[in-house]
């Protein structure tokens, strides 16, 4: 046997045997492994915090602001938290818990509702249960850490003590192991916790209800799309706990499964005011679970209106659901490589930090956070200016402890707020259009008896100024999306039929026919206006007879008298027609050589509008002299008849910048008998019943376009001012009002728009001044 | 003072104390106060630790110090009843401890607190000594089983506060001292098949839900690789019960050769380690001062237990040999598998490294035991009987 000697030296190299092989362990986790727990350590405190970047404003030709970023805030569920430490949320999850565990029960729930299953009912069901279930062994260990941390929450949020006082006695009397209840405890006392647990409810329905009325509450679409208000979210949650139910989402053609529901906060209403928030905060010990956080919304100087929709919806990004392109292409763009490559530059542990993975989670981070925190227009000149007026996410990657507070930054990639856009509508000259068109939308469609007709009554107001085509104003009525995610109505995007509003371009074709002998009947062998045409077998009437008016130009078309057109038509056969529409941009190119290519107005960024069309098939040729077959929106037509106002045709644009015109030098003395023609409609023709056109010096032509079975008409009226006033500015405008009432002509509804609108500008000193007098006064 | 004098006389011992050891010692207890230090950082809950465990210390060195001077055979006059006095206060924990984190293991004092499981540890190291001093006693496999009740009794109370690392280091405590007493191996292998069934038994009867859940992602841990670290069960985990040993890992792993410096460890000082002034110390140690700052500490605990081994080899008495056996391998195991439970090597089990950890309990007992067997190694008494000093 050996020596106790020996024992002790076999013990002592026992002991070093085990140094041994622990310095081996540590030598392999310590040094050969040290970059892989060196990159682990990194995972573990370096993060990157996004900066939401600021979205540029959109402002009209004033400078004055049209679409803003303001800060707010929000608000969010964590749940996991609100059922752990909120007191309405512990009862409602711990009676839950306890009712599942009778026999034949595994389905009970409570909810966040008044009544049976409610919070209260809950708290009732917790106070019956015996304490002995609380003592070690008794119910399945996490079971009943569940529900001793739910009464103690309950208990201790309604009484005022600590948790670990509350716990403390409840364990102590569970020791006992009797038949007494929760209920039977020495403190707290029922007396107690009752008032307190109902404040605490009442608290949180008193939310709710603020919340719901709120028009930014409610749920973030998704199956709980139609869940709104807090109680909703909630009981969402509530399920998605029960369930553990957890986030799924697909990548590269896998389904990836991430966090519980629950453990994410879930916002569940936007734009809070700030009262309200400020109260949350204040009282956030009393709203555990329900967090305040800040953000920013998107303030219109409008509601719901046609500028409301002009301008358009921005929606968080993770809700616009762009496409994989593009969000790669935001990241080429946003993301400098080199950003990425410098990234752990600054780390004075650089040696140990794989770049590339570093870089790789930069990369993953910011397309996750552009998701979560950047906005996107969607519809109108948000979306059509949405690289302008979007900025770039900010980054930093920082150093942050276990609870994710920062301790240092290491780098960052600089926010930048999104630029300005500067758009060339006047907010004044806005709200003045579209109180006109709303005027004019409510007169005509009052008129009506039937309500089917009613409802198809729509108008519509285009202002460009004539030198420049800026777009000053665009309203239209009714506006068919305040959301804007349609498109606007009819009055906006679509075409009407013009009616005779086109016999201006008729007109200047005839006539430099007769100058250059293309193909036409001279007006010299017209025939008198006797208000009927034959033309294949068909009578064509005009409104009345106009004799030998009807043969002259000028008064024919002050008069609007169709024969004359009629006839011009039967000359100039549809090459001709069509080359007058073509000259103006009402109608598209015939093909590359086409002389009047440069006319066609090209499609305009954010401008929601149709391109004009011509329709031969339902139309005889003279019919299409006086409009019909022919369709355009009011904007194109105010284009061509800006031609009138300064000779030049020009490209309408929602930018404030220099864009190219048509000079229309062949046509000048054509285009003179058309403006004399104009004018003489304003002072002593179809529109002669309107004074305020006559006494600011409009010219311009109504239009009547029978469209209906029962003879409903669209009813137009086009013109300009005759002088450029402030800035250079000249007014020249289209308004439409479609689907009238029979005998109701252009001059009587359109014409009576453009005098409301007028008279809105008139009857403002500003306004007047800076449109209506020659130079603004000077 | 006369020459010779009583008085003369015990302190005369103190120039026997073995210079080095106490040396190795004030090293731990030095180190375990300036890695506190760093682990304490500015964090509120960990406020005063420091000062405390020098506290400890001095106490414990003072404590020591009183007994350098009397004879150990008084040692052995106390040690049933101090055995008994252990067992008494391990078994009146249920009912006389408050309860906190769910175990009850201290007993509350204003300003201070004692861990009876602490001193149990050298209570039964005693009881040992003083049963197996007598040759006969260890020789045969019947005679290991009173020294297995005498180990059990503390061990099986501890268990059930529950503080499974603790009673862990009973059986090498008991098999090593059995051992040196000249046990037979078959008898020492018994024993460990013994122990093997019970904690067989131990998994389907005493160990709670977490405690094995611990074991279970321990076994785990070792298929996790970079393809399935990214799995939301993996992941689950890591928040979960894998949660200390994987940050003490990190911790540890990404030290290299010389760590980043005392108070710079980005575990410890952003919060990453749990209760890193206690259970995890030496992942602190390895964060900061990387592998050769860990075997020059773990040096220093070899260099404690070689040190009493030694001393062990040297005394020809057998209560005091023993004791020292039993010491040394209490500090030597439980430092070992402090370090094993930083490095994952063994379940997350919560124990402190000896002198090292903050602990008051921990710091005095193993003080004092360190003391009593300085006092053995200082005596070098003559075998007078076969057994001892009986």
């Amino acid at each position: 046997m050996s020596s106790t000697r020996d024992r002790i030296g076999v013990l002592s190299v026992g002991l070093g045997l085990g140094v041994l092989l622990l310095c081996g362990h540590l030598w392999l986790l310590m040094v050969q492994q040290q970059p892989v727990w060196s990159a682990r350590s990194h995972e573990n405190r370096w993060a990157f915090r996004a900066v939401p970047s600021q979205r540029g404003s959109l402002l009209d030709r004033h400078g004055r602001p049209l679409a803003v970023d303001e800060p707010t805030t929000e608000l969010a569920v964590h749940y996991v938290v609100f059922r752990r430490r909120h007191p309405i949320g512990a009862a409602v999850h711990g009676a839950t818990l306890l009712a599942r565990l009778r026999a034949g029960d595994q389905a009970a729930e409570y909810r966040y509702v008044d009544g049976p299953r409610g919070p209260e009912m809950a708290l009732q069901d917790l106070y019956a249960l015996p304490l002995r279930f609380l003592a070690r062994g008794a119910l399945p260990k996490q079971v009943a850490s569940e529900l001793a941390s739910a009464i103690t929450t309950v208990l201790a949020s309604c009484s005022g003590r600590s948790r670990s006082r509350v716990f403390a006695a409840i364990r102590q009397a569970a020791l006992a192991r009797d038949e007494r209840t929760i209920a039977d405890l020495a403190e707290p006392t029922v007396a107690e916790v009752f008032p307190k647990f109902r404040e605490r409810w009442a608290a949180l329905r008193q939310l709710d209800a603020q919340l719901t009325v709120l028009p930014s509450a409610g749920a973030r679409g998704g199956e709980e799309a139609d869940a709104r208000g807090l109680f909703a979210t909630l009981e969402f949650l509530r399920r998605a706990s029960l369930d553990e139910t957890r986030v799924t989402w697909q990548q590269d053609g896998e389904e990836k499964v991430g966090n519980k529901l629950e453990e994410i906060a879930r916002t569940f209403a936007e734009d809070v005011p700030f009262d309200l928030a400020a109260e949350l905060r204040v009282a956030a010990d009393h709203f555990q679970g329900i967090r305040v956080a800040p953000a920013v919304r998107r303030v219109r100087s409008v509601a719901v209106s046609p500028l409301r929709v002009l301008l358009g919806d921005v929606v968080a990004l993770d809700r616009a659901m762009p496409s994989a392109e593009w969000l790669a292409q935001q990241l080429e763009r946003e993301l400098p490589p080199d950003w990425l490559t410098d990234l752990a530059d600054t780390d004075e542990a650089g040696m140990a930090i794989d770049r590339d993975q570093v870089a790789a989670e930069a990369r993953q981070t910011y397309a996750r956070q552009l998701l979560q925190h950047e906005r996107r227009g969607t519809t109108g000149l948000e979306a059509a200016f949405d690289d302008e007026l979007t900025g770039r996410l900010g980054l930093r990657l920082v150093e942050q402890d276990s609870r994710r507070r920062e301790q240092r930054q290491w780098n960052h990639l600089r926010v930048q707020a999104g630029a300005d856009v500067r758009i060339t509508l006047d907010l004044d000259l806005q709200l003045a259009a579209e109180r006109a068109t709303a005027t004019a939308h409510e007169r005509q469609r009052d008129a009506h008896t039937a309500n089917r007709d009613a409802d198809k009554v729509e108008a519509a107001l285009a202002v460009i100024d004539a030198q420049s085509g800026d777009v000053l104003a665009y309203a239209g009525s009714p506006v068919v999306s305040g959301g804007a995610r349609d498109l606007p109505g009819v009055v906006w995007v679509l075409n009407g039929a013009l009616g005779s509003v086109v016999k201006p371009f008729v007109l200047v074709e005839q006539l430099q026919c007769e100058n250059t002998g293309r193909p036409h009947r001279s007006i010299s062998t017209f025939e008198p206006c006797n208000d009927a045409f034959r033309y294949a077998g068909r009578v064509l009437r005009c409104s009345h007879a106009h004799w030998n008016d009807g043969i002259d130009p000028v008064t024919a078309l002050a008069e609007s008298c169709n024969l004359f057109y009629y006839q011009c038509a039967s000359g100039l056969l549809d090459d001709g027609l069509a080359r007058a529409l073509r000259r103006f941009g009402l109608a598209p190119p015939a093909g590359s050589g086409d002389p009047f290519a440069a006319c066609w107005q090209p499609t305009v960024r954010g401008l929601p509008v149709a391109a004009p069309r011509r329709d031969t098939k339902f139309t005889d040729l003279p019919q299409r002299a006086v409009g019909y077959g022919v369709e355009a929106s009011p904007l194109h037509v105010a284009r061509a008849y800006a031609v009138f106002a300064t000779g030049w045709l020009p490209t309408l644009g929602f930018r404030p910048e220099a864009r190219p015109r048509v000079l229309f030098d062949d046509v000048v003395s054509e285009t003179a008998v058309v403006q004399q023609g104009l004018r003489a409609c304003v002072q002593q023709g179809t529109a002669r019943r309107l004074p305020l056109l006559a006494e600011l010096g409009v010219a311009g032509k109504t239009g009547t376009a029978e469209v209906g079975a029962d003879d409903q008409n669209n009813a137009w009226f086009a013109g300009y001012l005759p002088h450029a006033a402030q800035g250079g500015v000249q007014l020249c405008f289209c308004a439409v009002v479609y689907w009238v009432k029979d005998r109701v002509h252009g001059g009587e509804a359109a014409g009576q728009l453009v005098v409301d609108f007028l008279s809105a500008l008139k009857a403002d000193p500003q306004l007047h001044r800076r449109y209506l007098v020659p130079e603004g006064g000077r | 003072m006369n020459v010779g004098s009583p008085d003369k006389k015990k302190l005369d011992v103190l120039a026997n104390v073995d210079g080095w050891l106490v040396l190795a010692t004030a090293a731990a207890c030095l180190c375990g106060l300036v890695f506190i230090g760093s682990a304490m950082g500015d964090d509120p809950r960990f406020a005063g630790q420091q000062s405390r465990q020098a506290l400890f210390v001095a106490c414990g060195f003072g404590i020591g110090f009183f007994l350098l001077l009397p004879h150990y055979v008084h040692v052995l006059r106390l040690a049933w009843p101090f055995y008994g006095a252990c067992v008494l206060a391990l078994l009146g924990l249920p009912f006389l401890a408050p309860e906190i984190n769910g175990a009850r293991r201290w007993y509350a004092f204003p300003g201070f607190s004692i861990q009876p499981s602490e001193f149990a540890k050298l209570g039964v190291v005693l009881a040992l000594a003083a049963l197996l001093r007598f040759k006969s006693r260890a020789r045969t496999f019947d005679g290991l089983l009173v020294p297995m009740a005498i180990a059990a009794v503390p061990a099986l109370a501890i268990v059930v506060q529950p503080d499974l690392g603790s009673a862990l280091v009973f059986g090498p405590m008991l098999m090593a001292m059995c051992y040196a007493a000249g046990a037979p191996t078959r008898s020492i292998l018994a024993v460990v098949a013994f122990g093997t069934g019970l904690a067989a038994l131990a998994w389907v009867e005493v160990l709670h839900d977490y405690q094995k859940e611990r074991i279970v992602v321990w076994l785990q841990h070792w298929a996790w690789h970079e393809g399935n670290l990214d799995s939301q069960a993996v992941r689950d985990v890591l928040r979960g019960p894998g949660y200390q040993p994987w940050q003490s890992l990190i911790a540890m792993g990404a030290g290299g050769w010389t760590g980043f410096g005392i108070g710079q460890g980005p575990q410890n000082r952003y919060d990453f380690l749990p209760y890193r002034s206690e259970d995890y110390l030496f992942a602190v140690v390895g964060e900061e001062v990387g592998w050769l700052g860990c075997v020059l500490v773990l040096g220093l605990t070899v260099a404690l237990a070689h040190g009493l081994l030694v001393i062990a080899m040297r005394t020809r008495e057998r209560f005091g040999r023993l004791v020292c056996v039993g010491v040394a391998t209490w500090i030597g195991t439980q430092s070992l598998l402090h370090v094993a439970v930083c490095g994952w090597l063994v379940p997350a089990t919560g124990l402190p490294m000896p002198l090292l950890s903050y602990g008051g309990s921990s710091t005095l007992a193993t003080l004092v035991a360190i003391a009593i067997c300085l006092n053995i190694g200082a005596r070098r008494e003559p075998i007078l009987a076969a057994d001892g000093f009986h």
